[in-house]
């Protein structure tokens, strides 16, 4: 007794510092695909809405899933409830597999579970997924609680019925998990499984849902995860764990192959740049633009978000000229984000940050509205505040009142649904697009641009970024163009950038454009021969910046 | 006391009784001097006998009392700030004061005070709206789509169901759900996108066709389908999109070229009219008469764009139509100068008995839905003169509008509410062709509507239920072959 109950706390410990080095990986490794995943969901705590999640599969997990990732806002909370989750996992299986006199049942359910933490890893897991493995578990065990054959066959199968309007795709957990509970009789088992998978086509079809779908949902098939079985590795790691534990009683073995698995399937999915990207982009979204500074001057994966958000943050300071060729510049995909077909969903809404700053309300809308369009869900918390924010720039106070009505419905957002409602309502949050209307096409931005500064009242890195933006399409005749249509008259007698200085000696500008003697001495030197002295220099990106993978 | 049933026996009435003591004003009532301010705004409407419950929300009621006087009087209370209508009484209510004029008193209480608001009325319309509707359910994400369905709605009661969806379709564009509203009804609909072709649904026959000749300049877009089901009049256009700066308008969308072309669904062949075609004219949005003999579209003078979209204006004009030879024919008629107004149409419908023309009215341009300003306008054929339908219009876009079958009903998107998001309004047409305060398609819950991002686009009313639904539909899409149509000079 006493050397059972030692290997059992043994195991336990194990299996603490297992979910204790998973929340040390999801808080320090990949903690921004988890945050982002907030920003990929939209929870109101609204009967309406809540009615409409019933009308579809999991809508238990995706209400707890969608309810939970709320606080995936705070770095903690979200490595904390995924490890949680992912427990909860654990301990249905743990207990299931107990009952059935599994050797280590405590590691061998770590193996399914890790399979759950390690996708969890990915922006577009849901954590309604893990919820519903988590159901599936529980029921499973459930089930196993009823001595009674007949009566437990009866419960499994109503609960089979069940359970895919509760859980989604790991239903299939349930199915698997009863049959290997069953598996002394084999005809059962199998009946089972067949019983179970039909029950779950034949709902995902109710649901019209197309077979991958349904063997997928709540996970959207179709966008990073483009196999369609992917979450069915939970189940699989579930019976390979089972049949571990039989075959391989070694300790170390199980404990070894639960690392593995959690090691391989992020290993396979994690994407590091990825996770860069995010970073950034929510520091900015947060309004941290010192800690974006540092990342997009450092920018080690030449990472086009980085560029995007630090340029950002130096037109927020007037210094884009100054530092625009001291830092990577994925040519001009560092001052905006286009919307494109083959641009991901992240990018296209991130790229409404730079056109508010320059005041271009009419492209941030459209880059906001396409963002979260093609989200999996078509929900975002993050571009529902954008389009709010866009809204009143806009003086547009009904649609502002729409998305501040929804945002006021969520948890989390609510305190800056309401501040900003009271600034609308008291006049202090004051309209700022009176442009001229004009027509141009998406993506234009010189259009764009040129009409905001017409206008009279553009925001300040409006200029900036209109030439910069000409600088990095090397395009020095509309350089020219707009420096005398709106820089010179603005700043007449100002010694201008230097990055502007080395542009306009490529055009031999004259004495009224201040360049300073050490610029045209420098052009000297480079036109010389010395290029390797100016690296940063416009004249060496003009010569030299090639189009390359932007991304 | 100590016996549990005996417990049970006194706690369920002492809860029924709690209950309705929180529902009905005990003491002082307060008196309001404005009218509630519900949502959906459904006071002072003309509804159909027909129509779903109108449940409405009152903000900040924690609970609501509505007396309704009629030939009868019928009292309903709610517990929360959504009054929701059973059904049955509801159709039995309706059924009872069909005809009749209804006095609505609502007594709601917030912060612990009950107020009694000045009363409100209902008229309830004999003439029934058609009872079922269809609409694509998509974000108002300008030029492109992700997830989108049609869907179709009993407006009797809240049931709703799949038509076509996209993601049972390789997420193709699918639009323009249209009824010819026929005894013998025939439907249409274009689904884009490779695999796609316009989808024709008559006597519950399914085709697929594919409208596109080398001859004409693309597939078919907006049109009509006749009322025999044979001929259709349809759109063929190069459209194209752009943004604005300016802070209220959004979207641009325009044609850089658009011609009509006339499908004969019996014999699979397209056919046109260098009256209709050709490029210093742009013509779109045709229409059938009632007597299908002539078709009235939309013409404007080919400028360039977007430079010149602003000077886009589209009249009306009218040219006939031989039913039996399949030919237009060789002279067209102008019969609304709206340039002349300073406005363009756009969409046109005309009315089942043939005497009323209803269309959008924009500043400018041809895609009526993000022109803010676009009003509905109803023509009168017989003396030309125009209704600009001030009662029904709202403060932003009204567009995409339908007929009932029995031309008593009108059915159209408005984005009144939020200016982003178009929601199913209903007016009713007055014998003198006038028509009423519109009031939105209800919902079960009405906060529904605030908490979708879906836009409901091209509301179509008809009388009988699709005989598809999504499933099918897969299977018209993937699994039929697709008729190619020929050019017919």
């Amino acid at each position: 007794m006493s050397q059972s109950a030692g290997s059992n706390t043994r195991n336990s410990i194990i299996a603490l510092l297992f979910f204790a080095s998973a929340w040390c990986c999801l808080f320090f490794v990949c903690p921004f695909h988890l945050i982002y995943k907030e920003q990929l969901t939209l929870f109101l705590c609204d009967k309406a809405y809540l009615t409409s999640l019933l009308a579809k599969p999991a809508f238990a997990a995706v209400i707890a899933g969608d309810f939970l990732t709320q606080f995936f806002l705070y770095r903690f909370a979200a490595a904390t409830i995924t490890v949680l989750i992912s427990l909860a996992v654990w301990d249905g299986i743990r207990r299931l597999w107990k009952r059935d006199g599994l050797h280590n049942a405590v590691l061998c359910a770590l193996i399914p579970a890790a399979a759950c933490i390690a996708l969890s890893c990915h922006t577009e897991y849901p954590l309604s997924m893990t919820v519903g493995a988590a159901i599936a578990a529980w029921m499973a065990y459930g089930c196993s609680l009823i001595g009674n054959k007949t009566l437990r066959a009866v419960a499994t199968v109503a609960a089979a019925l069940i359970i895919y309007p509760l859980a989604g795709a790991h239903s299939l957990l349930f199915v698997v998990l009863t049959a290997l509970h069953e598996r002394k009789r084999i005809s059962a088992a199998l009946g089972i499984l067949v019983y179970g998978v039909a029950i779950i086509g034949i709902q995902g079809y109710a649901y019209n849902l197309l077979w991958q779908d349904a063997f997928s949902y709540p996970l959207i098939r179709g966008y990073s995860y483009k196999h369609s079985l992917i979450c069915l590795i939970v189940e699989l790691a579930a019976a390979g764990a089972f049949a571990e534990g039989f075959i391989g009683k070694n300790r170390i073995a199980v404990s070894c192959s639960a690392v593995l698995v959690a090691g391989g399937i992020i290993c396979l999915q994690f994407d590091a740049k990825k996770e860069y990207d995010l970073k950034v982009s929510t520091l900015a979204y947060y309004g941290k633009w010192d800690k974006v500074e540092s990342m997009g001057r450092e920018n080690r994966f030449k990472s086009q978000t980085a560029a995007y958000y630090y340029n950002l943050a130096m037109a927020r300071q007037g210094r884009l000229p100054d530092e625009l060729l001291n830092v990577y510049q994925p040519l001009f995909y560092g001052l905006f984000l286009p919307v494109t077909m083959t641009e991901t969903y992240s990018k296209v809404l991130a790229g409404a940050d730079a056109l508010i700053e320059c005041g271009d309300y009419g492209q941030a809308q459209h880059s906001a509205m396409l963002g979260m369009t093609f989200m999996p869900n078509q929900r975002s918390s993050r571009a529902v505040r954008r389009l709010a924010e866009i809204a009143v720039y806009n003086g547009d106070t009904l649609a502002a009142a729409k998305y501040l009505g929804m945002l006021d419905k969520t948890l989390m957002h609510r305190r800056w649904a309401r501040q900003t409602k009271a600034l609308v309502e008291n006049g202090t949050a004051t309209p700022l697009n009176s442009y001229r209307d004009t027509i141009y096409f998406i993506n234009d931005y010189r259009a764009s641009l040129t009409n905001i500064l017409d206008s009279g009242n553009a925001p300040a890195a409006t200029l900036d970024y209109l030439l910069c933006y000409d600088l990095l399409i090397k395009n020095l005749v509309l350089f020219m163009q707009d420096y005398d249509r709106y820089y010179l008259p603005k700043y007449p007698s100002i010694i201008p950038p230097r990055i502007y200085q080395e542009a306009l000696e490529m055009m031999e500008a004259g004495p009224e454009y201040n360049i300073s003697p050490e610029v045209k001495s420098d052009n000297q030197l480079f036109l010389s021969g010395q290029e390797y002295k100016f690296p940063k220099s416009y004249w060496y990106y003009f010569k030299y910046a090639q189009p390359g993978n932007e991304n | 006391m100590h016996n549990p049933e005996m417990k049970t026996r006194l706690l369920i009435p002492l809860i029924c009784f709690c209950i309705l003591v929180s529902c009905n004003p005990a003491g002082k009532v307060g008196t309001a001097s404005k009218a509630p301010c519900i949502f959906p705004d459904y006071t002072e409407i003309t509804v159909p006998y027909n129509i779903a419950p109108l449940n409405f929300k009152f903000e900040g009621a924690s609970a609501m009392l509505l007396d309704i006087k009629g030939e009868h009087n019928y009292r309903f209370r709610s517990s929360g700030e959504t009054m929701k209508f059973p059904l049955r009484r509801w159709k039995a209510m309706l059924a009872a004061e069909k005809g009749n004029t209804l006095t609505l008193t609502l007594q709601a209480k917030a912060e612990g005070k009950w107020v009694c608001y000045p009363e409100f009325k209902w008229e309830i319309r004999p003439e029934k709206i058609d009872s079922y509707i269809s609409y694509r359910l998509i974000e108002p994400a300008y030029e492109v789509w992700n997830v989108l369905s049609i869907n179709e709605r009993n407006v009797e009661t809240f049931d709703e169901r799949i038509l076509a969806a996209n993601s049972l379709t390789g997420r193709s564009c699918m639009n323009c759900h249209t009824s010819n509203r026929a005894p013998v009804q025939t439907t249409f609909l274009h689904a884009r996108s490779a695999g796609g072709a316009t989808l024709y649904q008559r006597d519950g026959k399914i085709r697929k066709v594919n409208t596109a000749t080398d001859s004409t300049a693309g597939a078919a877009v907006y049109g009509e389908i006749s009322q025999d089901g044979r001929w259709g009049i349809f759109t063929t256009a190069d459209i194209r999109n752009g943004l604005h700066s300016a802070a209220l308008e959004r979207f641009e969308v325009f044609d850089d070229s658009s011609d009509l072309i006339l499908v004969d669904f019996e014999n699979n062949t397209v056919t046109d009219s260098p009256l209709v075609k050709g490029p210093e004219f742009q013509e779109t949005f045709p229409c059938w008469s009632a007597d299908n003999r002539t078709v009235y579209f939309c013409r404007a003078e080919a400028l360039k764009q977007p430079e010149q979209t602003r000077q886009m204006h589209y009249d009306i004009y009218s040219i006939s139509f031989d039913p039996q030879t399949g030919e237009l024919g060789d002279e067209m008629v102008k019969i609304f100068d709206a340039a002349a107004r300073g406005k363009s149409v756009s969409h046109l419908k005309c009315s089942p008995d043939g005497r009323k023309l209803l269309f959008c009215a924009s500043d400018y341009g041809t895609f009526p839905i993000w022109h803010i300003e676009t009003d509905l306008w109803m023509l009168d054929l017989q003396t030309g003169e125009i209704d600009r339908m001030k009662e029904t219009n709202g403060e932003f876009a009204d567009s995409y509008h339908c007929w009932s079958t029995n031309g008593r009903w009108i059915c159209f998107a408005s984005k009144r509410d939020d200016r982003v998001y178009g929601r199913p309004y209903f007016a009713f047409v007055r014998e003198d062709g006038t028509t009423t305060k519109a009031f939105v398609l209800p919902q079960r819950n009405p906060n529904f509507y605030l908490t979708t991002f879906k836009s409901f686009n091209i509301p179509e009313l008809y009388d009988t239920p699709e005989p598809y639904d999504a499933r099918d539909m897969r299977k018209f899409y993937f699994g039929t072959e697709t008729e190619q149509m020929t050019y017919s000079r």
